[in-house]
């Protein structure tokens, strides 16, 4: 903490721990994992590190389309669990962003404006809708609510935000993978994935560019901070894309832009694109069970910067959620 | 098939097919113009004259027995009659043919590229980017070469001006070029020495380019030729002949997801030597399937990895993931632009959106010639520089049936000069790949074949007892006519419920040779038979089909009257299939090369010979009989075992010219040198599974399983015992030699496990 005030960087010790257990052995385990920091401003990852139990016949690195770093496993001795845990030292200098410079673009000047930017048009997969953003009639209306004619688009997005903190509860369990938005919409409850699609089909119903960004938050707040909502799991909140502004983050389930308590990941188009785990195995085994566990430390200033021996300012939770 | 016309049609103006033709395309227009590409091109009419000449229907017919002959009765119907086009029109067609697929090529590359298109305003970012066909993970996988798009399809149609329009591309995985080249084939033999005005182009040409162009694309090897696989859905797939005939013109196995794995990020086929490198797939399976890991999770025809080592460059996929995107119809308005600024180059083809162009042409049918609208598919694949495009196509009747092109003029493509002997030969591969599942295809296809015969025969002989003696009650050979009928189950394993215990045994005998529901019967055989073929079509030859065709077509024909109760005629379609039966024996063993294909197609024949003749052994040896009746019994035994002619000669007279069970034995048990013998096929099992390779993990040695066969035999043959240890015999006989059988099959069984999604894939990560 005192590092922190001297320097202004808080250093984060992420783990995320993924294990897979099966009925029968599974002769082969392929994967492909999203799980390294991205080095974004305000964010840089100093070490990563995954370790794969058993050991990979294979794991490389590779940076996705959207300039993420994947890991590509191969595991071919049978097996009955496979542990995949990632760990990082993250620095972070992130603070609340500076948005009073944002031109007073109404949204339909803006969606005009990111049509005729080459960069965004060469990326245009953020307006489209794509697998877990549909943008329906629903979609729309829910947006319109928002972005009524002429409002400043940045008003419309922040205000889009709170709307949906404050229409949605946020439980764990009622939502998956393949909960679609009319589903959503009607149940009014979800977790930060869903927060996250919806505002993003929202912005793209309008015209404007929205990806879905992929991270974690630090499991213990700082003294005198409230608890974040999804501190235990991995988080995910949504960027858009405003003129003169750029890509603006923003955080539907806290309904506020991420801050230095955020670790970001990666972004694409939705949650298929950045998906921490992914995998296939070859097995006659039908069963098989998950559990997850993400923790975000503060990292003890001054030590050995190896993530293998980390030392922690306070001994690790168990915040495992199992399933 | 010279077939005599019923009247002279050049006498008799009534049955001109020509002039009925011109009516009916008058009645076509309604009044408007068009343009028919017989009526309306002198060359198509030169040809059309002299092929309707000698009888339409007999062309009609005849186009689809070449057809079922190629072993594709049944998938599509090819019109007798050949689209033909001149020289200069389609050395102007084949050209905007070439433009447009390099514009396509070059709009692909820059999609999974740079992308420029998109950020200069050429290509509006939602006609590429929204197509459920764009593959985000295969941004970055780049194809050796210049070109991105290996192989496309375009399809062309006239517009009302009779100018050529494109009206589709297919860039996805194109097929139809297998069909192109059975077409050609068949039209060939269809309309033998027929060019009023010089032969058509050859299209052959077309896939010798493409072997080269695959070796090309490979990635490097370091001086080993590369391994090529197509890659399929499976059997059942919606162009199933078009991928294995493709496969068997170029040479290269037909696999399916199942025989290939990624280990070490790359892709190895599972040869029955164990695991050999792929170097190149030619993908006949739609890209998003193509990938549980990365694209559809729910997959189960793709391959864990794949995208990985395609990214690597471990492996060249074509076409490659993603190139289905430039199929869009989208694109057509600002295509011409884009050949403008990146080719530099005015679009040669028109494009409209259409089902099928506005042109006609004569299609046979049973009421004569009939117009209908003409849709022609023409190919182009990368040779390096450029494209080369097939100087032929596959044509496409809005009726449904196709039709052969036929281009005039010789240089075409083989004239680019290319002299004999030069054409392009890829060195053979020092071990052909033979997947696995291809093997046990092949021992199936073995063991089908030879049930199908084994029981002909003994349904034949069993039919020839009724001919003899079912007017003879309580005669030896009615005795011998019930124990044959009753051994029928016990050696084909069929339950023919009610039919086995009727009075008359031709109800029984009928199911047991035409009804394909019932299992042990005939027919039921050749289909078995014929869908192993399918499994393992780039293997075969078309003779095979030839043979497989009219097996099915001898039990089709008689499937009618069967089912409505009929007595069919047992004894004539016995000899039919019997011929056919031979012929495919015959083509096992003068067609082909001892390769490891055969020898699985070898053990497969010997392995069922073996057990149906102990099978038989046992249901007709052990019994005790009447004597008279026994001896009647034991010559059916024989005949059965095509063995009664030898037997005669061998005991020639006196009481020994009776059939005993000893000499029965004597000839279809221990007689090595009886190709009929059981001796006989466990020592052609002993010689063909000492040429399989090793396996991965060889648990239980197939030669063990082996020996003991032999040991048992010899130990019989000193021996001369009691009925009841006979019986003994032949029953550990049967044992070890399906025992033998089934570590066979544990050995080259598919890996074991299908693959699936890690974890539940449905749940939020958390």
């Amino acid at each position: 903490m005192i590092d922190e005030l001297r320097t202004g960087v808080r250093t984060y010790v992420v783990e995320h721990r993924t294990e897979y257990s099966y009925d029968a052995p599974v002769t082969s385990s392929y994967g492909r994992l999203c799980l390294v920091p991205r080095d974004v401003p305000g964010q840089w990852t100093r070490q990563s590190r995954l370790d794969i139990d058993p050991g990979p016949d294979v794991s490389a690195e590779h940076t996705d389309v959207f300039g993420n770093t994947t890991t590509y496993i191969e595991v071919h001795r049978p097996h009955t669990r496979l542990v995949v845990a990632a760990r990082s030292l993250v620095e972070v200098t992130r603070s609340a962003p500076d948005l009073t410079g944002h031109g007073g673009w109404s949204w339909e000047s803006a969606a005009a404006m990111a049509r005729r930017e080459p960069d965004i048009v060469g990326q245009w997969e953020f307006v489209l809708p794509s697998r877990h953003v549909s943008v329906d009639d629903e979609v729309r209306r829910y947006a319109e609510q928002v972005f009524t004619p002429g409002r400043i688009a940045l008003e419309g997005a922040v205000d889009l935000i709170h709307r949906i903190h404050e229409d949605f509860a946020y439980v764990a369990g009622v939502t998956s993978v393949s909960t679609t938005m009319t589903e959503l919409l009607l149940g009014r409850q979800g977790v930060c994935q869903d927060f996250a699609h919806l505002g993003i089909a929202c912005l793209r119903a309008m015209g404007l560019p929205a990806r879905y960004v992929s991270g974690y938050l630090e499991t213990v707040p700082p003294p005198g901070e409230p608890r974040l909502q999804g501190a235990d799991a991995s988080h995910a909140w949504l960027s858009v894309w405003l003129p003169e502004l750029g890509w603006v983050d923003l955080d539907p389930t806290n309904d506020a832009p991420p801050n230095a308590s955020y670790v970001l990941v990666g972004w694409g188009r939705d949650y298929g694109d950045v998906t921490p785990v992914r995998g296939v195995v070859y097995s006659d085994s039908p069963g098989s069970r998950m559990t997850v566990s993400v923790d975000v430390a503060r990292y003890a200033a001054g030590a050995v910067h190896d993530p293998g021996t980390l030392r922690r300012v306070r001994p690790p939770r168990d915040t495992g959620t199992e399933h | 098939m010279t077939i005599e016309p019923a009247t002279d049609p050049a006498t008799d103006p009534a049955t001109d097919p020509v002039a009925d033709y011109r009516r009916a395309v008058a009645a076509f227009r309604a009044g408007r113009s068009g343009y028919d590409e017989l009526l309306d091109s002198p060359l198509g009419l030169r040809v059309e004259d002299a092929i309707t000449r000698p009888g339409l229907d007999a062309r009609l017919v005849d186009a689809q027995r070449i057809l079922g002959e190629d072993g594709v009765a049944g998938e599509w119907q090819l019109d007798p009659i050949p689209l033909v086009l001149g020289h200069d029109e389609w050395l102007e067609l084949s050209r905007g043919v070439a433009q447009r697929v390099e514009l396509l090529d070059a709009v692909l590359a820059d999609v999974y590229g740079e992308r420029t298109l998109l950020r200069d305003g050429l290509l509006p970012p939602e006609v590429v980017l929204g197509d459920p066909e764009f593959i985000p993970a295969a941004a970055g996988i780049r194809l050796p070469g210049r070109h991105q798009l290996f192989l496309a399809a375009v399809d062309v149609g006239r517009d009302e001006n009779g100018d050529w329009t494109v009206i589709a591309d297919r860039a996805q995985a194109p097929a139809g070029a297998g069909y192109a080249m059975a077409n050609r084939r068949a039209t060939s033999r269809l309309l033998p020495g027929y060019h009023p005005d010089g032969r058509p182009s050859r299209v052959g040409g077309f896939f010798d380019v493409m072997r080269s162009s695959l070796d090309r694309v490979a990635p490097p090897t370091g001086g080993r030729t590369p391994r090529v696989v197509v890659l399929t859905a499976g059997p059942g797939s919606e162009t199933e002949f078009d991928q294995a005939y493709l496969a068997t013109l170029l040479g290269f196995p037909l696999v399916t997801a199942d025989d290939l794995r990624v280990r070490g990020g790359r892709v190895w086929v599972r040869d029955i030597a164990g695991p050999e490198p792929v170097d190149v797939i030619v993908r006949r399976v739609d890209a998003q399937w193509c990938d549980p890991l990365e694209l559809r999770p729910d997959s189960l025809l793709g391959v864990a990895g794949l995208v990985e080592a395609a990214r690597r460059g471990t492996v060249t996929i074509v076409n490659g993931l993603g190139s289905g995107v430039v199929e869009n119809r989208a694109l057509y308005p600002f295509l011409p632009d884009i050949c403008e600024s990146l080719l530099g180059q005015r679009l040669r083809l028109r494009q409209v959106v259409a089902d099928s162009g506005a042109s006609t042409a004569p299609v046979v049918t049973d009421a004569g010639l009939v117009p209908a609208r003409v849709t022609l598919r023409t190919f182009a694949v990368t040779a390096g520089s450029g494209y080369e495009v097939m100087a032929g196509g596959l044509v496409r009747m809005d009726s449904g049936v196709l039709k052969d092109l036929w281009v005039r003029g010789e240089d075409l493509v083989e004239g680019r000069g290319r002299p004999l002997g030069s054409r392009p030969t890829t060195a053979l591969l020092p071990t052909p790949v033979i997947s696995a599942r291809a093997g046990m295809s092949m021992f199936w296809l073995g063991r089908y074949a030879e049930r199908a015969e084994d029981t002909v025969r003994l349904l034949r002989v069993a039919d020839d007892l009724v001919e003899d003696w079912s007017g003879s009650p309580g005669s030896a050979g009615a005795g011998a006519l019930l124990a044959i009928v009753a051994a029928i189950p016990l050696v084909t394993g069929a339950w023919p419920g009610a039919l086995g215990t009727a009075g008359d045994p031709h109800p029984l005998l009928r199911a047991m040779t035409v009804d394909t529901e019932l299992a042990g019967s005939v027919a039921h055989a050749v289909t078995r038979a014929v869908a192993a073929a399918h499994a393992v079509r780039e293997q075969l030859s078309v003779d095979t089909w030839i043979v497989l065709g009219s097996l099915e077509r001898v039990l089709v024909e008689h499937a009618d009257s069967a089912a409505a109760g009929e007595r069919i005629p047992l004894g004539l379609i016995y000899a039919r299939l019997l011929e056919g039966l031979l012929a495919l024996a015959g083509l096992k063993a003068e067609s082909m090369v001892r390769d490891h294909a055969w020898q699985f197609l070898e053990i497969g024949r010997r392995v069922e010979r073996a057990l149906q003749v102990l099978a038989l052994l046992r249901a007709t040896l052990v019994q005790v009989r009447d004597p008279g009746v026994d001896e009647v019994v034991l010559e059916a035994v024989l005949a059965t075992g095509e063995s009664i002619i030898t037997h005669r000669r061998r005991h020639p007279a006196g009481p020994a010219a009776r059939a005993h069970v000893s000499s029965v034995v004597d000839l279809l048990l221990t007689d090595a040198g009886n190709p009929r013998s059981v001796a006989y096929s466990v020592d052609r099992i002993g010689e063909a599974i000492v040429h399989l390779p090793a396996a991965e993990s060889d648990a239980t040695s197939l030669v063990d399983l082996h020996a003991p066969l032999t040991a048992r035999l010899r130990a019989w043959q000193r021996s001369d015992g009691p009925v009841t240890e006979l019986d003994t015999v032949l029953a550990g006989l049967h044992a070890d030699v399906s025992a033998l059988a089934a570590a066979l099959q544990t050995r080259y069984a598919v890996a074991a496990g299908s693959h699936r999604p890690l974890g539940d894939a449905t749940r939020w990560p958390r």
